[in-house]
C-alpha cells in the first residue's frame, strides 16, 4: 500500500491548497468545414464540433469523480475561424460566432475559443472581416472566446493589426459597456501565439495540429505556495529546488488526467499545459507565492527576480513530468482572476509599468487588466506594441487581454465575476502615443531570428 | 499526521468532525484490476468501521488492506479495497460513502490509486 503519508499529501493538495486540473480542452479542426456558402458552412462546424464534442464534459466529470480531483473547465478550441470563413462571401462573421456559441451550449461546455485571427505579417481579406466582426462577436456571444496574434519572433510586428486593435478593443468594450464591458475578457492580442494552448481566451486550434486532440491545463499556485511555507529563510537553491518537486507531483497528476481523457474520449493526447494558474479564490494566488518569497507585497522591487524563478522552477519540475509539454507553460499573472494581485493594486505596490517587466520573465503578458474607460485607443495600441515588442525580441508568448471599462476611472472597481474576478481600475500614461500608433506599417523582425 | 489533521479540520471549521475517505481504484488498461483506497479522518466513536464497510458488503467491494492511526481524538484510516467485482458504478458508491460519512459525521472522498501512485512514484 501507498506511503500513508503521500496519500494525505495529495488529499491535502486537494483539500486545502486547491489543486485542480484548470482544464481540458478538445482542439478541433474545421479545415473540412470551409464552403463557398457561409450558412452551409456554419451548418459543417456545428455539427463536427458537436459531434467530437459529445462526450467531453460526461468523460471530464466521471474523471473529476474517479480521481477526486476537480477538473474546472471542459472546453473546446477550433481552427482560426479567419481561415474558414473566408472561403465564403461574408462580409460579417458574427455568425459564425454565435454558431460557435451555440454549440457549446449545446456539449455544455464552458467557453470555447478560436474566433482568430493569424495576422502578423498581414491581413487577408477574411483576416479584416474577421477582426472587424470582433466586437459585435464577443456583444453577441457568451461562450466564445477570441485571439488575434499580431507579431511573431520570425515576421516582427504587424503595427496596422496592433492600431486596429485599439480601436476594436475599444468599441467592444462599448458595445458591452452594460456589463463592465466584459467583451474585453474574452478577447487576447498575442505575439508568438502557440498552436495548443488550453487555456482560454487565447486558445484555438492551429492548423499544424492533427484533426482533433486533447490538451490539458494544469493549476495549483495554492500548492507551491504551501511548499514554500515548509522552508521559510531557506536559501533561493532550496527554494528553486522545492518549486520543482512540487511541480513535477502537480504535473504527474496533470498527465495521468490527461492520459485518461485521452483514452476515454478515443483522441490523441496534444500536450499538457504546465500552468500554475491563478483564481481569485484565497489560498489560489501567483502573487501569494512571490510574496512567500520574502516580498513585502506583490509589485516591490523583486518581483520580477522572484515571477522568473517560480517560472523557471515550474517548467523544470513540469517538463519532467509529462511526455509533451506545450501550450503556455509557466506562471500566469492575470490581475483580476488572482486574489493576491487585486490586493497588491489596491494596495499601490502593484502598477501597469510593473506588471509590463513581469511580463518579460511569466509566460503570457498583460493579463485581465482593467483601465479607465475613457483610455485612448492608440493608447491601448501602444500597450499591445511594447508587450509584442517584449514577446518578439525575447522569442516568448505575450498577450494583452486589457479590458477599458466604460464609465470607470482610477480607483473604481471592476467586477466581471466567476473565475474572471474583479480588477481595480489601474492608471495608464496621461501622455499620448498617437502620432507613433498611426504610422501603421510593420517592425522588422529582429536580427536574431534569422537562424537558418 | 496530528499536523495533517488540524490543518485539515481548519479549512472546513464549520464541521466539528472530519472524515476523509479516500479510494483509490486501480485499472490497469482494459483490464480487470480495480483497486481503491479508503481514508477517514475525524472524531473516533463506535461504528465508524461498521459504517464503512457496510457499504463494502452492500457494493460487493473487498477490502485488502486498512491502515488506521488514533491521535488525540482523532481517528485516521486508510483502506485499500478492491472494486473488481464492485455490483454497482463508481459514482454510486462514492454517494453511498457520502452518505454513510454524513450519517457519522464523516466527511468522504473517493479516488482512484492512479493519481497517488502518478504523484508519488516515478
Amino acid at each position: 500500500m501507498i506511503n500513508f503519508q503521500n496519500i494525505m499529501e495529495t488529499i491535502d493538495m486537494i483539500e486545502k491548497e486547491k489543486l485542480d486540473i484548470r482544464t481540458i480542452t478538445m482542439g478541433i479542426s474545421l479545415l473540412d468545414c470551409c464552403d463557398s456558402d457561409g450558412a452551409k458552412s456554419r451548418m459543417k462546424i456545428y455539427e463536427k464540433i458537436t459531434r467530437y464534442a459529445k462526450n467531453l464534459v460526461k468523460v471530464g466529470c466521471d474523471i473529476e469523480t474517479e480521481y477526486g480531483i476537480p477538473i474546472i473547465n471542459k472546453r473546446v478550441s477550433v481552427t482560426p475561424i479567419a481561415l474558414i470563413a473566408q472561403a465564403c462571401g461574408d462580409n460579417n462573421y458574427s455568425a459564425f460566432a454565435k454558431i460557435l456559441d451555440k454549440a457549446a451550449d449545446t456539449v455544455g461546455i464552458n467557453f470555447i475559443g478560436g474566433f482568430s485571427a493569424l495576422v502578423q505579417k498581414g491581413y487577408t481579406k477574411g483576416d479584416k472581416i474577421l477582426l472587424d466582426s470582433i466586437p459585435e462577436a464577443l456583444a453577441a456571444t457568451k461562450k466564445v472566446c477570441s485571439s488575434v496574434n499580431v507579431a511573431c519572433t520570425k515576421s516582427g510586428i504587424n503595427m496596422n493589426a496592433v492600431r486596429d486593435m485599439g480601436e476594436i478593443i475599444k468599441k467592444t468594450a462599448w458595445l458591452t459597456r452594460d456589463n463592465e464591458s466584459i467583451g474585453c475578457a474574452k478577447l487576447v492580442v498575442f505575439a508568438n501565439a502557440v498552436e495548443d494552448n488550453p487555456f482560454m481566451a487565447g486558445a484555438f486550434h492551429g492548423i499544424g495540429e492533427a484533426e482533433c486532440v486533447i490538451n490539458v491545463g494544469i493549476s495549483g499556485p495554492g500548492v507551491i505556495k504551501a511548499a514554500l511555507e515548509g522552508i521559510k529563510g531557506e536559501s533561493f537553491d532550496t527554494v528553486a529546488e522545492t518549486i520543482k518537486k512540487t511541480a513535477f507531483k502537480i504535473t504527474r497528476a496533470g498527465q495521468l488526467i490527461a492520459n485518461e481523457a485521452s483514452a476515454r474520449l478515443s483522441v490523441p493526447l496534444g500536450i499538457v499545459d504546465l500552468s500554475l494558474a491563478p483564481t481569485p479564490a484565497v489560498g489560489d494566488s501567483v502573487a501569494r507565492i512571490l510574496e512567500e518569497m520574502g516580498l513585502e507585497s506583490c509589485g516591490c522591487h523583486g518581483t520580477t527576480a522572484a515571477l522568473a524563478l517560480l517560472n523557471d522552477a515550474v517548467k523544470k519540475g513540469g517538463v519532467m513530468a509529462s511526455c509533451h509539454v506545450g501550450g503556455l507553460s509557466g506562471a500566469f499573472i492575470p490581475v483580476s482572476e488572482d486574489e493576491g494581485m487585486i490586493n497588491a493594486v489596491n494596495m499601490g505596490s502593484l502598477n501597469l509599468e510593473k506588471l509590463e517587466a513581469m511580463t518579460c520573465v511569466c509566460s503570457v503578458g498583460l493579463d485581465m487588466v482593467a483601465v479607465p474607460g475613457d483610455t485612448e485607443a492608440s493608447t491601448l495600441s501602444a500597450i499591445i506594441a511594447d508587450e509584442a515588442a517584449i514577446g518578439v525580441i525575447n522569442n516568448k508568448t505575450t498577450g494583452v487581454r486589457i479590458i477599458p471599462v466604460y464609465g470607470k476611472k482610477v480607483g473604481d472597481l471592476a467586477e466581471f465575476g466567476g473565475l474572471l474576478g474583479k480588477a481595480p481600475i489601474m492608471p495608464v500614461s496621461k501622455y499620448s502615443s498617437e502620432a507613433f500608433i498611426s504610422r501603421g506599417g510593420r517592425i522588422p523582425a529582429p536580427i536574431h531570428s534569422f537562424k537558418n | 499526521m496530528l499536523n495533517l489533521a488540524s490543518v485539515f479540520f481548519s479549512s472546513k471549521a464549520e464541521l466539528c468532525i472530519l472524515c476523509a475517505i479516500t479510494i483509490f481504484i486501480k485499472n490497469y488498461e482494459g483490464a480487470k484490476e480495480m483497486k481503491a483506497f479508503v481514508t477517514v479522518l475525524g472524531e473516533d466513536k463506535v461504528g465508524i468501521i461498521y459504517g464503512i464497510t457496510s457499504v463494502f458488503k452492500e457494493t460487493n467491494v473487498n477490502v485488502l488492506d486498512v491502515n488506521q492511526t488514533l491521535l488525540g481524538g482523532f481517528f485516521t484510516m486508510i483502506m485499500l479495497v478492491d472494486l473488481e467485482k464492485m455490483n454497482t458504478d463508481f459514482g454510486e458508491l462514492k454517494h453511498k460513502l457520502e452518505v454513510a460519512g454524513e450519517q457519522l459525521d464523516l466527511s468522504i472522498l473517493i479516488q482512484r490509486e492512479d493519481i497517488f501512485n502518478s504523484m508519488h512514484k516515478i
